[in-house]
């Protein structure tokens, strides 16, 4: 896969997150988890809403050879949180597979 | 024009007394100064029917970039908000918010650029059906290359620039051959052959820049409207506290929004649109019909935008 279609499937990806942790769906699943996964799904949201914006003003040219770089754990990544998010077997799992998507991403721009 | 047309026709007929062997000729004379100048009067209809598309499209695509500047501002807040008390220190949500900031004016940064580009063609245009007629000023035609020398240094900053993965100058159409029509008004004829190509470059460069903006417009539309679904229609639903009495009218207004998130695609397809109405223009191919329905349907895209404005929470 080229650095232009790594990008943007990722981003594509990270828009898909943050619109399904928004969706009433994901709330309610939220609300009746426990403290410290409600408070991790709010750390998430958080990430996910800032990975989209940093990524999404980044120009393409500069970030095409750490994209490149990272391919592998990028495509896994993507892979891995496409499946948790269809399922949603649990909260936990669900978040985890988001927190390493992001991981990949803030090795690819800085993130705070 | 028709004005014009009436004071000969009434010269013809004061006249009619004299001797017949000058009627065939002067009214020959006649026929042909009032086709031609009726030719004149519809070329500058065109120009003016042009323009006001351009006006229309201006409209538009300034409440597409509002929105989603006003989008992208309302997501992030409520998204901060919402995510607020996950930030344990005071330095940590100053940073949170600091960053966004940062990011959120670069964004902004272009869709000011983009309206800014928008605004200097819709006076180019308008400045182009003045120049339609026979009567204007020479002084037209300086004004025209003036504001396309503006247009121009706003150009490069809008071609680099990249949203959501894409940059907006890989975006750009592919360039149109415009094949100019000999126009009656010599001033107008010049200014398109001069200019022509290089306007229809710049309304692609419109096209291109709402079509990499769409996605990230869509997505922080759909965000806000997610959020105040869960907030201010889900929440109180479920809680089984007392309904607010615009309770419904927002679940109205918030579900019908949904549906008319995609108006930056619109906005987008409206400036393909006048791309290649101007070729038209300019090849003198462009109808009266087809204008009326060109600014048809950029006004109907303002329908869109209203319907996402309604959804917007209360000021």
């Amino acid at each position: 896969m080229d650095a232009a279609q790594l990008y943007s499937s990722t981003l594509e990806l990270l828009n898909a997150t943050l619109l399904r942790m928004l969706s009433p769906a994901w709330d309610a699943k939220v609300h009746s988890s426990p403290a410290d996964v409600r408070h991790e799904a709010l750390v998430q949201l958080l990430n996910v809403q800032h990975a989209r914006l940093v990524l999404g003003n980044a120009i393409l040219q500069e970030i095409a050879a750490p994209l490149k770089e990272n391919e592998k754990e990028l495509l896994n990544g993507q892979k891995a949180l496409r499946a948790a998010l269809d399922k949603l077997t649990t909260m936990e799992s669900a978040l985890n597979t988001v927190k390493s998507l992001v991981d990949v991403v803030a090795r690819i721009v800085p993130l705070l | 024009m028709s004005y014009l047309r009436i004071q000969l026709i009434g010269i013809v007929m004061s006249r009619s007394s004299q001797a017949d062997c000058y009627k065939g000729p002067v009214v020959a004379l006649l026929l042909l100064i009032t086709l031609t100048t009726v030719g004149c009067a519809a070329r500058l209809t065109q120009f003016q029917g042009f323009a006001q598309a351009g006006t229309a499209y201006v409209k538009v695509s300034q409440t597409v970039l509002t929105e989603a500047a006003t989008a992208s501002i309302e997501a992030d807040s409520m998204i901060a908000i919402k995510g607020r008390e996950a930030l344990k220190t005071p330095e940590e949500r100053r940073n949170s918010l600091l960053e966004s900031n940062g990011q959120l004016r670069e964004r902004l940064r272009l869709l000011n650029e983009i309206g800014k580009h928008g605004r200097l063609l819709q006076s180019y245009f308008d400045d182009l059906a003045a120049l339609a007629d026979p009567n204007a000023p020479a002084s037209l035609a300086a004004a025209a290359q003036g504001i396309y020398e503006s247009i121009s240094k706003l150009s490069p900053t809008i071609k680099n620039a990249s949203l959501g993965g894409l940059k907006v100058q890989d975006a750009i159409p592919a360039a149109t051959n415009i094949v100019v029509h000999a126009f009656k008004v010599k001033a107008l004829e010049n200014e398109l052959k001069a200019r022509s190509s290089a306007i229809e470059r710049e309304l692609g460069l419109q096209q291109a820049a709402f079509k990499v903006i769409s996605d990230n417009l869509a997505t922080d539309l759909k965000a806000k409207l997610e959020i105040q679904e869960s907030e201010e229609v889900i929440e109180p639903y479920s809680q089984g506290k007392d309904l607010s009495v615009d309770w419904v009218q927002r679940r109205q207004e918030i579900l019908q929004a949904q549906v008319a998130a995609g108006s930056a695609k619109a906005a987008a397809e409206a400036a393909t649109k006048l791309r290649e109405s101007f070729v038209a223009l300019a090849e003198d191919r462009l109808t009266e019909p087809s204008i009326t329905e060109l600014v048809a349907d950029i006004n109907s895209i303002l329908d869109l935008t209203e319907k996402i404005q309604e959804a917007s929470p209360p000021k």
